[in-house]
């Protein structure tokens, strides 16, 4: 009976009959670990259901999908606005060189998404929200370093009329592709792993964790260059405070 | 046999009487097709409603009220730059329900787009894409590239000045990728500007090529998470794991 306990630590409608030597198929499998689908995770989802159509129903009972005027390729929208995911895309350009911008860094964010597994790949922090205590610590440090360092970099940029940042990098004695290019995008690059290395050394975080923090940077970094496109950029791209009247009007 | 004809008719689709205890409510899951995605047990941990948010089912929810009520647009719309905008505007007006049908064709479409996205979150946040489940991460990356390229292509065909210049812009950054982006443009646009060409092959893309792919890799995901021993959690007490 001690052997039952030490064996299997929780309480068993069976008894322990026999250890054997040998490989089982149950793999990360305990039998009282489960519930039946049926009812419990069909009730669920049907409740789920449920309350997401209510709620498409009735936004689509009091808000109209938008029209504009009749398609007229002689007269541009002013702001012409991709649609609203991609208006992070739509800021960088307005500071990097279009290659950059509009290719090679969401290239990069999906091919680094893509490789994530093959170099994070122990179970450890599997099924947990940012894995441990440490991961929030690292989703804290970089998502609050993300929040004060783009809106503020952003905010020098609104001030400025080139919409430099700090320097000019147009001004670069350097082929654009380079010097509004490539020096932005390494610099990115930089930032986040230079968060990665403060995750590591400041925090002691696992490989894991400080992916978790380097994350909530790209995703918090994205939400933010979406949201000024949305909320804070009007004629001529310039940037306006969201409820300035003249935001969206044509000039 | 049952005795009464609902009873028959009931046991005729699905062979069990209403299921009150564990074996039957098995049965259910098994011996149906659409419930069969589901396994007949799955571990406590899965049914936390904090852990998943439910945001894959929403995505999947969310695709299907757009196959519905995009199939229904479909009856009232002609991708052509004469008619495709008088045709959105007649839905508005005089169509029975067809503002309705719009609305929600046009919400469901945005919140797809955060559903998936934040599924994606969810499942990096708990460290879901860790080995069994890598190649499982990559067909959810491969499935939200597609969304938004179906609420992309979605994007132009009202026609109007808003979706005109929205996919110029979107194109327009298509261009500038090295080598190939004049070429991807020009087979986006079929030309060099947004006009007819454009607006039929937005459409088929929509209503035909996209859906298809995304469905199949939905399939396909919806498989993978059951052959990776469902969905993830953290190891047993007892050092279930590998």
């Amino acid at each position: 009976m001690s052997e039952d306990k030490k064996v299997f630590p929780t309480d068993r409608t069976f008894t322990l009959v026999e250890v054997v030597e040998g490989t089982s198929p149950l793999i990360a499998k305990e039998p009282d670990d489960t519930v039946p689908t049926y009812p419990h995770l069909l009730l669920t989802e049907a409740v789920a259901a449920l309350f997401v159509l209510l709620g498409l129903l009735i936004a689509s009972i009091f808000f109209n999908a938008p029209l504009g005027e009749l398609a007229n390729p002689l007269v541009a929208e002013n702001p012409a606005k991709a649609p609203w995911y991609f208006l992070g895309l739509q800021e960088l350009l307005l500071h990097m060189h279009p290659v950059f911008a509009g290719v090679i860094i969401p290239a990069t964010v999906l091919l680094g998404l893509l490789a994530v597994p093959y170099f994070d790949f122990g179970p450890k922090g599997e099924g947990v929200w940012f894995s441990s205590r440490r991961g929030v610590g690292c989703a804290l440090l970089c998502g609050g370093t993300t929040l004060v360092a783009i809106p503020f970099a952003l905010y020098l940029s609104g001030a400025n009329p080139t919409n430099a940042i700090v320097v000019d990098l147009k001004t670069l004695a350097l082929p654009q592709l380079i010097s509004t290019g490539l020096i932005p995008y390494a610099a990115m690059l930089l930032s986040l792993t230079l968060l990665y290395v403060l995750c590591r050394r400041l925090l002691g975080a696992s490989r894991r964790e400080a992916l978790v923090g380097v994350f909530t940077a790209l995703v918090l970094g994205m939400v933010i260059l979406t949201l000024t496109g949305l909320y804070f950029r009007g004629v001529g791209w310039k940037f306006f405070w969201p409820w300035d009247p003249t935001r969206l009007l044509h000039g | 046999m049952s005795r009464t004809l609902p009873g028959r008719i009931w046991r005729s689709i699905y062979r069990q009487p209403f299921a009150d205890e564990e074996r039957e409510g098995a049965r259910v899951i098994n011996d149906s097709l659409l419930m069969h995605l589901h396994p007949v047990k799955l571990r406590r941990h899965g049914l936390s409603i904090t852990y998943t948010f439910g945001l894959g089912g929403i995505s999947f929810l969310l695709f299907i009220v757009l196959t519905v009520t995009g199939v229904l647009l479909m009856f009232q719309y002609l991708p052509t730059t004469e008619q495709a905008y008088a045709d959105i505007q007649r839905l508005s007006g005089e169509v029975f329900l067809g503002q309705l049908l719009r609305n929600m064709h046009r919400w469901a479409a945005h919140a797809m787009v955060l559903a998936v996205f934040l599924h994606m979150c969810r499942a990096f946040f708990t460290g879901s894409y860790k080995p069994p489940r890598s190649f499982n991460w990559a067909v959810g990356v491969g499935l939200l590239v597609l969304t938004l390229l179906l609420s992309f292509t979605g994007y132009l065909l009202p026609w109007d000045q808003l979706a005109f210049w929205a996919i110029t812009v979107g194109t327009n950054i298509a261009g500038y990728a090295p080598l190939v982006g004049r070429a991807l443009r020009s087979f986006l646009l079929d030309g060099i500007v947004v006009g007819q060409g454009a607006l039929l092959r937005f459409y088929v893309l929509h209503v035909v090529v996209l859906p298809l792919v995304l469905a199949l890799l939905v399939g396909l995901h919806f498989w993978r998470v059951r052959k990776d021993g469902g969905i993830s959690g953290p190891p047993l007490p007892g050092g279930g794991h590998e």
